[in-house]
């Protein structure tokens, strides 16, 4: 206990002026119970936790048995015990507040507390006040039994003669009673008493002393239900009281009116000039009573309440109108701040310095939140104080000074580049050893990072990522990310940015800024970048160890964009899997789920990966993890199922992703800092680099459109002449539904190993093929039949023409006509014929592609890719 | 607005706490006291006094603005409403407060008189925002609360007048049974 004793005495610069060993005093003992101070000092000499809580518990046992002693004869309505003495009561519910400060759960002896505040004598309902706001919560249901008592102090302080004199017993009472309805703040003490509160604040019998409690206890009912009452008839009152002389009750008042104000501006604008004027009386009169001056300036909390109301109001300095009052008001308003900025002194007493850079600093806050509609030496002047700042070696003005220049430094008109001046300056706090300074230093860089220092500041940050201690780390990579992204004027350097990120520190990087690589590498396939991502990730997955995000992004960007570099030395398909696979046994599931994935687009682009693949796939059908399971399942058989276009279709490249209006990262930065940060509201504005890239993508967006639409007008004037029903010509023919490309698929397969069979069938149509083959000739005959109820117009066939068939073909008349409108008519329960005689001039391996084309009477177009099941055997 | 004002010891011991946004049980609070010590005295003296982290249960943007006295943690969790210097003033106010109050204050005098420490920071912050920082008042308060104290106990219990000396109170709870 010895350490005890030292308290307050090698007190850093900011010593108090104590710091006298001095034992406890005589005098100040005197009121004490005895058996309070022998609990607390056996509670201080127990040699462990364990003796500490056993002693308590006995303590607690004790209290419970004389608390529960009355229960069964004398105890009053509520459970208390009426026989306890006032003295013992207040001794024990002392002891019950001193175990639940150590931290031991106290959840009896309430109602003894309650028998205290409901106590007429003052000794006794200033300790139930006090137990009543530590020990118990608002939502407490013992509350309500308390709720009439607590009224009736706080309408007990009347009596217009006995409030001029301090300390009443009644305005005492009173105090107490709105101390302890501010500290608890539930909803239903609001609701029985916010009238009685509001009447205490707005009467004029009311001392000081109550005005003030009441203010801020009204505030803290108004902050739990902020409707409480309606602003302008409630303005008046504010008024009223921004004009009293106390100090005390201005301060109080202030900050009502900030809550108040807060939630709902426009109605307490009336009160401007009323802030204004006390404002300009501390600042330029330094009219403050004595006992209010802190280190002899003028009540610093009162002027910062002050300055923070002006912030409300971001238009004050506008003139609406030619209200002469309210142009003094004005040029009072810039008088004080150009004041405040320029007669701030260093001061020898740390004490006297904190006091004056908190009006300070509120100052350029106010400045800051006018902005452009401030005058502009305002902002230079407060530019340069805060240049002064952020170069100084105290730490906290220094700290202040950075977090302050951050905002400064969003305002348009020249700010940012006074800014960009200190860049060095902020680069040395980006290494202090103090995380609070290093934070906000980071903050300010983000901050004042644009298109012409970005490289500088982003390498200067990715070089000072080795060295950071974990806990900044996530929140640098964040900001580094979202930095490279908004000024990259060149994508391929993100992309280098992004792994250097994820080679430093890839555990902190988190999945939004991977997914967020892989989104713009996706929709910005002008220039080389996409190849280029491919070749750096490949090179980066090659060593043996490399980061799992590192894997991740290189699997997803090589499936995707792979083919663009497997011509180049050392990174074809097959290399391709062979470096991806080598991290196959570090991976956990998510990234093995990746992999598989871009093992299936491998396998279907290059032939000599699917041996290589199979296996994999095979092995993981039984995996536990049931995401790899269903994937090997699923691409394995695909090609069993699917045909070989939906099997196309499905590993084709992703489309772009939808461009969001504010990205992963920056929701993320957002639930980090909050809204009103500067970093949040920087990063929600877009950059010069990123404008011009959206311009581009729309740019070639548009392009291809125009491009769509040219060939469709081209395809309009060919088919002209033919159809007047424009609308059906609209409107793409109806195709082969996916559901039976499996069975499509099944019956190519029969009809490449039999004479003759069905190649297509569906409840219109049926495509029959014979066919026979002798050496390198063929002949195969092909039926369609009508299988529907009604005529097929139009009906005819194409068939693409290829170097390695020679064909004759012979058909219904009509059917090989065509021409939009052109074809033959097939009637219900009829065939139409088509003979093809074909030889083979050259090894090949792909089967004829085969369009059937129709139209039914009621118009629809039917249009079916077919492929002809000719296919070289040995 | 204040959320929370906590004195710690440089040993991690509360010797008070006072939640202003209250939380929903005693173990929470106790983890939170654990939390803020943990941070705070991680710090040497010569860094700044502001830490910013996050305390869940009050919020994702609190601020930790402490100072300490040799074996004191003075540390108040703010949000962003508050001035930074401004709650620094106000520490020293209540420091100061402490000290005129108990004739320089030492670490036992908010052990033994926890509750006298309550009523001084009753007399200058409440429900979370600053009340009073005239110290002259704010001790003109506790000396009414403790006049009329005295004056009610006298219609009351004679027993209570201790007059217990400075050693005994201090002897090692000898007599506490």
């Amino acid at each position: 206990t010895k350490l005890d004793r030292d308290f307050l005495t090698s007190v850093p610069s900011a010593t108090p002026p104590f710091g006298n060993l001095s034992l406890v005093k005589n005098s100040i003992m005197a009121s004490q119970a005895r058996g309070l101070q022998n609990f607390i000092s056996d509670l201080r000499n127990a040699k462990s936790k364990e003796e500490e809580s056993n002693r308590v518990e006995r303590e607690l046992a004790k209290i419970r048995r004389k608390f529960a002693a009355g229960l069964s004869s004398k105890s009053t309505t509520d459970g208390a015990n009426a026989t306890l003495s006032s003295y013992q009561r207040k001794k024990y519910v002392w002891k019950l507040v001193y175990i639940h400060v150590l931290g031991y759960e106290v959840d009896f002896g309430h109602s003894e507390v309650l028998m205290l505040v409901k106590s007429s004598k003052f000794s006794e309902k200033q300790v139930g006040y006090v137990a009543l706001s530590l020990l118990l919560r608002g939502s407490d249901p013992l509350m309500s039994s308390v709720v009439n008592t607590i009224r009736s102090d706080l309408v007990s302080g009347g009596a217009p003669s006995k409030s001029s004199g301090n300390g009443s017993q009644n305005d005492t009472a009173q105090s107490l009673a709105l101390c302890s309805i501010a500290n608890i703040s539930g909803l239903e003490l609001i609701q029985a008493l916010h009238v009685e509160v509001q009447h205490n604040l707005v009467s004029k019998t009311s001392s000081p002393n109550v005005k003030k409690k009441s203010a801020l206890c009204l505030l803290s009912l108004v902050r739990t239900s902020p409707n409480l009452f309606a602003g302008r008839e409630f303005a008046p009152h504010i008024a009223q009281l921004l004009q009293d002389r106390h100090l005390g009750v201005l301060t109080s008042t202030m900050s009502l009116l900030n809550g108040l104000a807060g939630q709902h501006p426009t109605e307490y604008e009336t009160l401007l000039p009323y802030v204004v004027h006390i404002l300009g009386m501390l600042v330029l009169k330094k009219a403050c009573s004595r006992e209010y001056l802190y280190y002899k300036t003028p009540s610093p909390w009162l002027q910062i309440k002050l300055l923070k109301f002006l912030q409300l109001y971001p238009h004050a300095l506008l003139e609406k109108d030619a209200n002469p009052s309210t142009k003094t008001s004005i040029a009072q308003l810039t008088q004080v701040v150009s004041k405040i900025l320029t007669d701030t002194d260093v001061s020898d007493s740390i004490n006297k310095s904190n006091a004056d850079h908190a009006i300070l600093f509120e100052a350029v806050n106010l400045i800051v939140c006018w902005g452009t509609n401030g005058p502009v030496q305002l902002r230079e002047g407060a530019m340069k104080l805060l240049g002064k700042f952020i170069s100084v070696r105290e730490p906290n003005i220094r700290y202040l000074g950075l977090m302050t220049m951050a905002k400064l430094a969003q305002l348009d008109g020249g700010s940012a580049e006074g800014v960009k001046k200190h860049q060095t300056t902020v680069l040395v706090s980006l290494k202090d050893a103090d995380i609070s300074v290093r934070r906000r230093a980071l903050d300010l860089l983000f901050v004042m990072c644009d298109s012409d220092n970005a490289e500088r500041i982003v390498d200067e940050l990715v070089n000072h990522l080795v060295l950071a201690d974990a806990a900044i780390r996530e929140e640098m990579v964040l900001k580094i990310a979202i930095l490279a992204e908004k000024y990259a004027t060149d994508l391929r350097w993100y992309v280098d940015t992004i792994l250097k990120l994820i080679s430093i520190s890839g555990d902190h990087v988190s999945d939004p800024i991977w997914h967020r690589v892989v989104q713009i590498v996706t929709n910005h396939p002008q220039g080389d970048l996409q190849a280029y991502a491919a070749a750096t990730l490949l090179v980066s997955a090659s060593p043996r160890r490399c980061h799992e995000t590192a894997v991740r992004v290189a699997a997803y960007v090589l499936g995707e964009f792979g083919f663009l570099i497997a011509e180049r030395p050392g990174m074809s398909g097959e290399e391709q899997f062979r470096i991806l696979h080598q991290h196959w046994h570090n991976s956990d599931g998510t990234t093995r789920a990746i992999l598989i994935s871009t093992y299936a687009k491998l396998a279907n682009l290059y032939e000599e990966c699917r041996p290589l693949v199979a296996p994999v796939f095979a092995r993981c059908k039984n995996s536990v993890h049931v995401e790899i399971q269903q994937r090997s399942a699923e691409y394995a058989a695909m090609r069993e199922a699917f045909s070989p276009e939906a099997v196309e279709d499905l590993l084709r490249e992703m489309p772009p992703f939808e461009d969001k209006e504010q990205s992963a990262l920056e929701m993320r930065l957002k639930e980090k800092e909050g809204e009103d940060s500067a970093a949040v509201v920087k990063a929600a504005r877009p950059s010069a680099a990123q404008r011009q890239r959206a311009a581009q993508a729309a740019a070639a967006a548009k392009a291809a459109e125009e491009e769509a639409e040219r060939e469709e007008i081209e395809e309009d004037i060919d088919g002209d002449n033919d159809y007047e029903e424009t609308k059906v010509q609209d409107s793409a023919p109806t195709g082969i539904p996916k559901e039976v490309i499996p069975a499509m698929r099944k019956a190519f397969s029969n009809l490449c190993t039999s004479t003759s069979g069905v190649l297509f069938e569906n409840s219109l149509v049926q495509v029959g093929v014979k066919h026979e083959y002798q050496g390198s000739q063929g002949r195969i005959t092909v039926f369609f039949g009508n299988l529907g109820s009604n005529l097929l117009k139009h009906f005819r066939i194409t068939i693409d023409e290829c170097d390695h068939l020679r064909m004759q073909k012979q058909g219904t008349e009509g059917l090989l006509d065509d021409e939009e409108g052109g074809g033959c008519s097939v009637a219900v329960r009829t065939q139409a014929k088509l003979l093809l005689l074909v030889e083979v001039m050259a090894p090949f391996d792909d089967a004829p592609a085969m369009r059937v084309k129709f139209e039914t009477t009621e118009g629809v177009r039917h249009e079916y890719p077919l492929r002809l099941p000719i296919v070289a055997t040995c | 607005m204040i959320k929370g004002i906590l004195i710690i010891n440089n040993h991690g011991k509360p010797r008070l706490a006072k939640f202003y946004q209250s939380v929903t049980s005693e173990e929470i609070q106790q983890s939170i006291i654990r939390r803020i010590f943990q941070q705070v005295a991680s710090r040497p003296d010569s860094f700044c006094n502001y830490l910013e982290g996050s305390i869940p249960e009050w919020g994702s943007n609190i601020k930790l603005i402490y100072r300490h006295y040799a074996t004191l943690y003075f540390v108040f969790a703010v949000d962003s409403q508050e001035s930074d210097l401004g709650i620094l003033d106000l520490i020293q106010v209540f420091v100061e407060a402490l000290d005129k109050c108990f004739e320089n204050v030492c670490e036992l005098d908010l052990i033994f008189h926890a509750d006298r420490v309550h009523y001084v920071l009753d007399e200058i912050v409440m429900g979370g925002m600053v009340l009073e920082t005239n110290i002259s008042l704010i001790l003109q308060a506790i000396e009414d609360q403790a006049r009329m104290d005295k004056k009610s106990q006298g219609m009351g219990n004679a027993q209570q007048a201790g007059t217990e000396t400075v050693k005994q109170q201090l002897g090692a709870g000898t007599h506490w049974a």
